[in-house]
Order: structure tokens, then sequence, then C-alpha cells
């Protein structure tokens, strides 16, 4: 009991955090992320030559494309690199000049292109990064229009996740008991047989014989993804929703190995952050 | 839940007319993604990729592969989170092959009058030799590049059942 009360006081004390301590934690962690990115081998740098352009049927690529901005960022190796360390060197003058938007504007428009040469480079257009955008986007305003951006992003990252639920729902996947099992099997096929004692191995082991629990993992992962609709109505949950982002994306890493998308927590500065009562530190 | 949401609406229309438009410019963008189920949006991408996995006799994973040792390559163990762009790229490499005009999103793109060139096929040819460079530029432990191919492998319960090259 006295642990849930701790916990409370810790929770009410983010919440009173001010609008550039929120700022100065989002761009260390996407800083941090940038960095880590970078020593994963998915710096621009790593990719500017591979085969792929792929566009899908996304406006977006074509116009960067006839823009003409791949030819300009991927142009050789040394130009990628320039671009990934000008990306990084962009978070860490934003986190010293706090107070100047310019920068973190800059940042964000970086950080998209990153995101969109990325995707194209390596054939997919993977979505690890969409959290980084809604959780920068609002810093991109003064202090006029921070309020609307703040809730602009705040209902993106409602909507995406609502989405993801409403997807497996819609599709059934609620309706195949086995579903989970397999697509954890399918997920680290490769991984076991090179990890043949491995924790994830046993939980493999575990699923397969037990399909009902994996069952009730999905299960839980798409309510946890459905109890975003709150989020458009009252702001009652917001402190509920942001640490279902953070328990749905470590269920994601720890049990899908999908760590990459750790750094979508970010966004949970998005329903911790109380406007109403912070407004005036902006 | 419902008047209070009315209620913002009401207010940001008043406080903020310019935003007004934002909020109207990417909630049409975020509907028209669903609807043509594109990527770019994570709504479009969830609309895609949401389906149940059906039990499957064996899993398939594209992955690099020693000729000689005839055995796929660990790519576990690489930095840091890597190990995830050397699952993806192989396998987009197949997806992407195997579309027509290397775009899966070919017939879509065709609606729209859209006309297309081989240069992207083109380019993919050279996949197998980019991507062994990737993969040594990754510290993965690598055989010569006569021995290395990227190879379906097919697994079931930690084993490897077969493994045969990439059907283009």
């Amino acid at each position: 009991m006295e642990n849930f009360f701790q916990v409370r006081q810790l929770l009410n004390k983010i919440s009173t955090l001010d609008f550039f301590s929120y700022k100065r934690i989002v761009l260390f962690a996407l800083l941090l992320a940038m960095i880590w990115f970078n020593y994963s081998g998915m710096g621009l740098h790593h990719v500017w030559n591979s085969p792929f352009d792929f566009k899908g049927a996304d406006f977006t690529y074509f116009l960067v494309y006839k823009l003409g901005l791949n030819r300009l960022v991927l142009h050789s190796y040394l130009s990628a690199m320039f671009f990934d360390v000008l990306l990084i060197l962009t978070l860490i003058i934003s986190l010293v000049w706090i107070k100047k938007r310019v920068f973190v504007v800059i940042s964000a428009v970086l950080m998209l292109i990153y995101h969109i040469l990325l995707n194209a480079k390596m054939g997919y257009h993977a979505h690890h990064l969409f959290g980084f955008h809604f959780a920068l986007f609002p810093f991109c305003f003064g202090a006029i229009n921070v309020l609307p951006a703040f809730y602009l992003s705040q209902y993106l990252a409602c909507l995406s996740y609502f989405f993801a639920g409403f997807f497996k729902l819609y599709h059934k996947g609620w309706s195949v008991i086995g579903s989970f099992s397999e697509i954890f099997q399918n997920q680290h096929a490769a991984y076991f047989y090179f990890h043949p004692n491995s924790f994830l191995k046993h939980i493999g082991h575990f699923l397969n014989a037990y399909p009902a629990i994996g069952f009730m993992l999905y299960l839980s992962a798409m309510l946890l993804q459905l109890s975003f609709i709150f989020g458009f109505f009252t702001r009652r949950f917001d402190k509920v929703l942001a640490f279902s982002i953070l328990g749905f994306h470590l269920m994601d890493w720890y049990l899908m190995n999908l760590g990459v998308f750790m750094g979508m927590t970010v966004m949970m500065w998005l329903f911790l952050f109380k406007p109403q009562r912070n407004i005036s530190t902006i | 839940m419902f008047l209070q949401l009315k209620h913002r609406i009401k207010q940001f229309k008043k406080d903020h007319p310019f935003f007004i438009i934002v909020y109207v410019l990417v909630f049409v963008l975020y509907a028209g993604q669903l609807i043509l189920r594109m990527e770019l949006t994570p709504l479009g991408y969830f609309s895609l990729y949401s389906q149940p996995m059906m039990p499957q006799t064996s899993y398939v994973q594209n992955l690099p592969f020693d000729k000689k040792k005839n055995l796929p390559i660990n790519i576990y163990h690489t930095d840091g989170t890597s190990f995830l762009i050397l699952e993806i790229l192989p396998t987009r490499y197949e997806v992407l092959s195997n579309a027509p005009f290397c775009n899966p999103a070919y017939e879509k793109l065709k609606q729209f009058g859209m006309s297309f060139n081989n240069e992207e096929c083109q380019n993919l040819k050279s996949f197998e030799d980019w991507f062994y460079t990737y993969c040594k530029s990754q510290n993965l432990e690598m055989p010569s590049r006569e021995d290395f191919e990227v190879r379906q492998c097919y697994f079931k319960n930690g084993k490897l059942l077969s493994s045969a090259p990439i059907v283009k």
C-alpha cells in the first residue's frame, strides 16, 4: 500500500514538471535513440547506396524523390554521414538552447527526412519513428499555437494506438485462439534456431503448449490499444494511457524482440503533461 | 464525454482559427490513407498488417547464408538492434522482386495513371552484393562472396528444416 502511494506521489511530481522539463526529456530521449540507431546500422550512411528506392504508394516518398532530396542527402557515404551527424547535432543544440524554437523545428524536419529516406532505402515503410514526430510536434510552435499542437499530437497518438487495436479486432485475430502462438513462432523462427536455450525459446515452448495464454496476451494488447479511444473524450485516464504505452512497448520488446520501438515511449509526455496546470510555463 | 469534446472543438475554433485547418488537413490525410490502405500513416499501415496467423507447417525467414557450411549466418550476433534490419532487408528483397515493376502498390498506382519503368528492378539485381557488404559492416562473420547467398530458410521448433534460394 505504501509503495502504491509512493508511485502516486512520483506520478504527481512528474505531472507538475514544466513544459521545458518535458522538452528536455523528449529531446534527450530522441538524442539517445538516434545515437542507438546509428550504432545499430540504421543511420543513413549505412544504407545510402542500398539498391532499394521503395516509394510504395505514398506521395510523400514520390515528392521527396521528385525534389531530389534523396540525391542531395544520399549522394555519397560522406553526405549521408554528414546528414546523420547534423541530425544528432541539431538535437544537442536544441537541448542546449532549450528556449530557441527554431532548432527544434530544424530537428523535426531532419527527423522526417531521415524517416522517409531510411524507409525508402530499407525497402519497407517501417513505422517505428512516428512517435518521435508526434512527440516533437508541439515543441515546434510558439505560445499561441502550442496547445492545439499538443492536443493534435495527443489525438494522433490515440488514433494510432486505437486503430492498431481496432484492426486486430476487425481482422478477427481474436477469433483464432492459436494466432498469437503462431505469430510468436514465426517472429522468432530463426532466433530459436540460433539461441536454443534462450528465455524466448522457453516462452515459445510454453505458448505452444498453452496457446490460450498467448491468446490472453494478444487480447490484453488489443484491449490496451482499444482503450486509447478514451483519450478523445476525457483526460481522466491520461496517466493510465501513458503507462499503457509503456506497458505495450515493454511487452513488444520482451516478447517480440522489438526493442527498436521503445523510442515510441517518448509519447508518454503527451499524456503526463497537464497543459491547463502548466500552460503559464510555456 | 461527448459534450466535453464538443466544447473543446468550439473553444479551438474560437481561439485558433488557423489551427483548425491544420487539424482538418491532418485528419483528411489520415482518412485518405486509411481508405486507400497505404502505409504512410500508422492507420494505413495497421489496416494492412493485422491479420491473424493460422497454424503453419514451418516458418520461413530470409537470411544470409553460408553455402560452404550449408548454414544460415547468425544475424543476432551484431551491434545493437541491427538484426532487425538484417531481418527486414532480405524479406523486402523477396517481396519487391516478386512484385510487378518491383512495387507491391503497382495495381493501386496504375489506377491513378502512374507509369512505371524497370529501373528499380534493375537496381535490385545488385542486392546480394550490397547486402554482403552491409552484413560485413555490421561485424557479422561472413564467408567469401562466392559462398554467400540470401536464402529462404524453413524452421520448425528451433530446427532448420531446409533452405532454398529466393524465387524471383
